[in-house]
């Protein structure tokens, strides 16, 4: 029997990526739409050949939920949803705090209902295979950290939260993608740092468009220090650095399935076996492990407690 | 006597961006106004530039001098026509009788690989590249449009500067990963020419009052500079070793190539990819598959086993970025002759240079 999905949020990302991303499964189906935008509700729900339903309805229905609104309205609708026992999947950036972070992962538990964020750059081969690298101590251990992203700003958003929601800023849209990564394959996704501010300039109090940040990531185990610069306005490098005790590694932030690896005498490319020439290979890897209940996630929400942390500091200064 | 009034069209891209900002010490003398698209005015915060949308066009217009920068960019290729007839509908509502209009076009009117014969004259309509097929049509519909109007057309070669995504972040980060950033034994002309040389000209041409009728203008100050002194430069300062294709890219194609290297692997994917983004089909098909309803196609293609590609195997992007680079076809500048560039080659690369070490290169 096929499960029942529902969708709160009909916007950009729903219909550049969800609509495709979701119709390639044949055990689940896209029943329920939600949207505050009623045109577009149903012009998504025709697409998907699903209904347009109240949020209630939706929640009651569904047995799994995904929140693809913005940023701001997460907490409050993934909060809702685990305490009517869905199975919850959140479109980055998961939330602003980490008291809010925290909460939700709280009542995940208690619900026993499971809380994932669609992360899905952590699907690329370029950052299976960094993170394998490290993991591997071939590099030694991690020292730096450095997270380039950014290019002339061209999404076409719905809503236009991206200049008008405090979490809709560079940081929380494609900063949370980059610095994600970076932990992701640093492998400090999971246990827990305290981040200490170096530095932090901002064009703007959020939603900002050009930061640079230097923090300083302290834990038992490890003193790392990140470097962040993201921009709206500028074409960066767009690529994580991460620099070792015998070596570095340079990633691209976007799809490939290369890496550079190098020390102060060479450097190389070096290459994964598995490439994908569509994004949406990535969404359904990320789908799979999220629909079909692998234990222990890389999307499971306390994986981003860490990133979380990062952006919240970043975001209050 | 009041200031003239200038509007650029697509002010929040790369070149538009340069052009606010070398305009903003004349603001004294010009009223500015932007026409962005919806998501873009943001970029442009803290100029002295006034925001204009479709609804505020009747209470400024006619504008003496009208820029525009503007091409379909990020929509589907089939969708094309449709954009360039909204962008021609926006100058029409901001032109009055007198405007002067500068039209900003590409060398790629000559093909990607510069292979039909370079004339500042007017092109006919051909079949081609989906972006190259607009690029055409829309000089051609603006000289059409306005037949009273003074019209200057600006045909870019390849435009570089810092953060230019495909002339210099594109070719650092190729670079960078090892991927393939020129043909084995073809040194290209790099055709190219700075940003900042660009808004410079732009705005040269706006001060000029005495240009009248129709103008052509070939702007590559940079136009003699092999890609492979321009690889060399940023190799070194990446500290890598280029990496070259043996591969030929096999332009010009007739029609008949074209037929022949889709019915190669003729499945549903390939066939509608090469419909909508090859030169297979031209505008009419792709406006036809447009209503016809991509939609069919792609639920034809969920059924396909897509088999993964192999590592070497390059896409189209790739196959006309190394095309471009092999051109052994000089796209020289032909411009007025009372304009000097804003930057020199060395100044270009000192820019570029002090970019990749700011942006983590």
């Amino acid at each position: 029997m096929s499960k029942s999905l529902g969708i709160i949020g009909c916007g950009a990302v729903t219909q550049n990526q969800y609509l495709k991303a979701l119709g390639m499964y044949h055990d689940i189906a896209v029943k329920y739409v939600f949207d505050i935008n009623q045109e577009l509700a149903h012009v998504m729900a025709a697409q998907f050949g699903a209904n347009v339903v109240t949020k209630e309805e939706l929640l009651s229905n569904s047995d799994i939920v995904v929140i693809a609104t913005p940023p701001s309205t997460h907490f409050q609708l993934i909060n809702e949803a685990l305490k009517k026992g869905n199975k919850v999947i959140c479109e980055k950036p998961f939330v602003g705090s980490v008291a809010d972070c925290k909460e939700l992962i709280k009542v995940a538990a208690a619900r026993e209902a499971e809380l994932y964020v669609a992360h899905f750059r952590r699907t690329f081969p370029s950052v299976q295979l960094a993170q394998s690298i490290i993991k591997s101590k071939i590099l030694g251990n991690v020292l730096g950290i450095e997270v380039y992203e950014g290019g002339r700003f061209s999404w076409q958003t719905q809503s236009g939260y991206v200049y008008k929601d405090p979490y809709g800023g560079v940081l929380f849209d494609t900063g949370s993608h980059t610095i994600d990564m970076a932990l992701f394959m640093a492998n400090i996704d999971t246990g827990e740092f305290e981040p200490e501010v170096i530095s932090i300039t901002k064009d703007k109090s959020e939603p900002s468009h050009e930061i640079a940040a230097e923090l300083k990531l302290k834990s038992s185990a490890y003193d790392i220090n990140l470097k962040v610069k993201l921009s709206r306005k500028l074409l960066l490098s767009n690529k994580v650095k991460i620099i070792c005790e015998n070596g570095y590694m340079d990633i691209p932030a976007g799809m490939a399935n290369y890496v550079r690896i190098g020390s102060k005498l060479s450097s190389t490319v070096v290459y994964s076996d598995t490439k994908y020439d569509d994004l949406m290979d990535c969404f359904a890897i990320q789908f799979n492990d999220m629909f079909y209940d692998k234990p222990e996630s890389i999307f499971s929400a306390g994986r981003f407690l860490n990133l979380t942390k990062i952006l919240e500091v970043i975001a209050n200064k | 006597m009041s200031n003239k009034k200038v509007v650029i069209i697509g002010a929040a891209g790369y070149v538009g961006m340069e052009l606010v900002t070398q305009l903003q010490p004349l603001s004294g003398q010009y009223d500015l106004y932007a026409f962005t698209r919806d998501n873009g005015s943001f970029l442009l915060e803290g100029k002295k530039i006034t925001h204009l949308t479709a609804s505020d066009v009747a209470a400024h217009a006619p504008f003496d001098v009208i820029v525009n920068l503007a091409y379909p960019t990020t929509a589907k290729p089939t969708s094309f026509p449709e954009v360039n007839k909204g962008i021609l509908k926006t100058i029409r509502s901001l032109a009055g009788s007198g405007s002067k209009i500068i039209h900003v076009s590409t060398q790629a009117v000559f093909g990607f690989g510069m292979d039909k014969e370079v004339t500042a004259g007017f092109l006919k309509n051909r079949r081609d590249f989906p972006y190259i097929e607009a690029k055409l049509s829309m000089e051609n519909s603006i000289k059409n449009e306005f037949p009273e109007n003074d019209l200057l057309i600006i045909r870019l070669g390849n435009v570089w500067g810092p953060g230019s995504g495909t002339w210099t972040g594109a070719l650092a980060n190729k670079l960078l990963f090892g991927q393939y950033v020129a043909t084995e034994g073809k040194d290209g002309y790099s055709n190219i020419t700075d940003v900042k040389n660009v808004a410079s000209y732009i705005i040269h041409l706006i001060q000029k009052d005495n240009l009248k009728g129709k103008h052509i203008y070939h702007l590559a100050e940079f136009s003699d500079v092999r890609w492979s002194r321009i690889i060399k430069l940023m190799a070194t300062e990446l500290n890598v070793e280029p990496v070259y294709a043996r591969v030929s890219t096999n332009y010009p194609l007739t029609l008949k190539d074209d037929v022949t290297k889709v019915l190669k692997f003729p499945s549903v994917g390939n066939v509608y990819r090469e419909l909508v983004w090859g030169r297979i089909s031209g505008s009419y098909l792709r406006s036809l598959i447009r209503f016809l309803g991509a939609s069919k196609f792609q639920k034809i293609k969920k059924t396909e086993t897509r088999p993964l590609p192999e590592t070497q195997v390059l896409s189209k992007g790739e196959l006309t970025h190394l095309d471009v680079l092999s051109s052994d076809k000089q796209f020289k500048s032909i411009l007025e002759e009372d304009w000097k560039p804003a930057v020199d080659f060395e100044q270009s690369w000192q820019i570029v240079k002090n970019w990749m070490k700011d942006v983590g290169y």
